[in-house]
Parts: C-alpha cells; sequence; structure tokens
C-alpha cells in the first residue's frame, strides 16, 4: 500500500512498484490508509508512506499499524535530515527513503517483508522449543535443525 | 522529414534541456520507467505535471493577492509544488520554490514577489519548451513507422 497526497509523485511511485511487480493499493490520505488496512489486514505486506511533514501523520501510521499489526512501513519524505529520519524510524519505521526514490531501493523493499516473515517463523519455532522445554521439565534437548 | 534528423533534432533539444539546467537526473529516472506496457509514460508525466503546477500556480497567484499574508498557507502550496517539479526533475522551478519557501519563512513580502514572478516564467518557460520535445517526439513517431526507435 502507498500512502501518498500528491498525485503526481504518486503516480510515479505507482509505476515504479507495477516495474517491481508489486501489487499496489494507493491512499491520498492517513486516515484512508488506517481505515482500509483495518479492515483488510490480510492483503496488505507493506505500507509504503509519506511522512506526511510538518504535521508527521506518518507516525500515526507507524503507531497505529506497525506497532499494532506488524506490517513492516516505509517511510519516504523529500525532507532527508538526521533527525526527521531517526524520529521516524524510532517510532517503527523499517526504512526511511529520501525522494525522489530510486527504482533500486524499491526493488530492494521486499527485503523488509521477507525479513519480517522469517522473523515470525523464527518467533514461532522458539516457542515451539520453549513450550516443548517447559513440558519436559526444563531438561534442554537439542533441537532439530530446520530447512526455512 | 526523415526520422534520423528528426531523432538528432529531439536528441539536441533534450542535451539543451540538462545543460541548461531545466532538468536533472530525476528525468532520466522517468524514462528509464517507460517501457512497452507503458509507452507514453514520460508523456504522461510531464502533462500531468505541467496541469497540476499551473493550478498550483493559479491558486498561489490568488493567495498573494489577499492582505495580509497567509506566509504558512504560501509554503504548504509551494511544497506541494516543489514535490510536483522534483518528481519530473525541473531544476529551475524546483530551486525557485525553495527561494520562495525562504522568503516564506522570513516573512518577505518583496522577495515573494519576485520570486514568484521568476517561478512563473521559469514555468512558462520549462511548459513551452516540453511541448515542443513531446511534439518533435510525436512527428518521429508517425515519420517512418517501419523503423524502431533506438535508445
Amino acid at each position: 500500500m502507498v500512502v501518498e497526497s500528491n498525485s503526481l509523485y504518486l503516480f510515479l511511485i505507482q509505476q515504479l512498484l507495477c516495474q517491481c511487480d508489486y501489487k499496489v493499493t494507493s491512499c491520498k490520505q492517513v486516515q484512508e490508509a488506517i481505515s482500509f488496512v483495518l479492515e483488510n489486514q490480510q492483503s496488505i505486506d507493506l505500507i509504503i508512506s509519506d511522512a506526511f511533514l510538518p504535521s508527521e501523520d506518518g507516525l500515526l501510521i507507524l503507531e497505529t499499524i506497525a506497532l499494532k499489526f506488524g506490517i513492516p512501513v516505509v517511510i519516504m519524505s523529500w525532507n532527508g535530515e538526521t533527525s526527521t529520519l531517526m524520529k521516524f524510524i524510532a517510532y517503527g519505521a523499517c526504512d526511511y527513503l529520501v525522494k525522489p526514490v530510486t527504482l533500486k531501493e524499491l526493488k530492494n523493499i521486499w527485503t523488509h517483508v521477507f525479513r519480517k516473515q522469517i522473523g515470525d517463523q523464527m518467533k514461532y519455532l522458539l516457542e515451539i522449543r520453549i513450550k516443548h522445554n517447559n513440558n519436559n521439565n526444563n531438561v534442554l534437548e537439542p533441537v532439530e535443525e530446520t530447512k526455512l | 522529414m526523415e526520422r534520423s534528423s528528426l531523432q538528432n533534432q529531439a536528441a539536441a533539444m533534450k542535451k539543451s534541456f540538462f545543460d541548461q539546467g531545466y532538468l536533472d537526473e530525476q528525468f532520466y529516472q522517468l524514462e528509464e520507467l517507460q517501457d512497452d506496457a507503458s509507452p507514453n509514460f514520460v508523456e504522461e508525466v510531464v502533462a500531468l505535471f505541467l496541469r497540476d503546477s499551473s493550478r498550483l500556480i493559479g491558486i498561489i497567484e490568488q493567495a498573494m493577492d489577499k492582505h495580509p499574508q497567509d506566509y504558512r498557507k504560501l509554503e504548504t502550496y509551494m511544497h506541494q509544488l516543489k514535490g510536483s517539479s522534483s518528481s519530473i526533475g525541473a531544476l529551475k522551478v524546483k530551486n525557485e520554490c525553495t527561494h520562495f519557501r525562504e522568503c516564506c519563512a522570513e516573512d518577505n513580502l518583496e522577495g515573494c514577489l519576485r520570486s514568484f514572478q521568476k517561478l512563473k516564467r521559469e514555468h512558462a518557460i520549462l511548459k513551452q519548451k516540453l511541448e515542443a520535445y513531446f511534439q518533435l517526439l510525436k512527428q518521429m513517431g508517425s515519420a517512418g513507422k517501419a523503423t524502431k526507435s533506438g535508445k
């Protein structure tokens, strides 16, 4: 999902993403995006959103979606200042791209989704292992190597 | 007109845009996105930009006439215009947007007025140049349909 209020830039980003073979849903406003994700959680793998400076509405997406549903959020902005970047990363953005975003940068974005999926799988396996260990009265047994 | 001579003309025209600072590398990014699936992508984006920017300039013009000036609003409009200009690599227009915003930040009415006049001029020149360029590309398209254009 792309969240961007400038129609021209939205058009451009959509084209960039289609070239990378991503399926794109777009919203022009933060509230619209949040409502959509709340109703269609399963269908969104990644959100690419403008920071919406100076109001910083992009932070809302991080607070309501990234933290709550664990969907990776990449922020983009014309503002390349380190302080702004760090703020958004601190709020949970998994990446911060300075506009204009290049095709190369967008092609690499899938790694965030992949990393999250791997992370989820690892967490799941870890939970199983802990449960398994607890059932055996804390005796640590070697866990079989699982192929991912 | 022969296709190759049109091609040379178009190439020279495009080169002049870069040499004279009207466009920057972002324009190349647009061209890279054009392919068989979107054969008119660059023209579409430029058309969108010209429409969008003309509209914004009109809005800003009206806002400038109001007294007292709402500099924060003007800054917001200029921010949008700057974003659009940067998207297509319209360098001179983008730079003038930055200058205008600096004048807004200082509540400098004189500066804003001067900058805005310059911006309108740059925008008009760019519009003229880009329209001429795409007109030429269209002519190329109709001349010699058998030959595939080389990049």
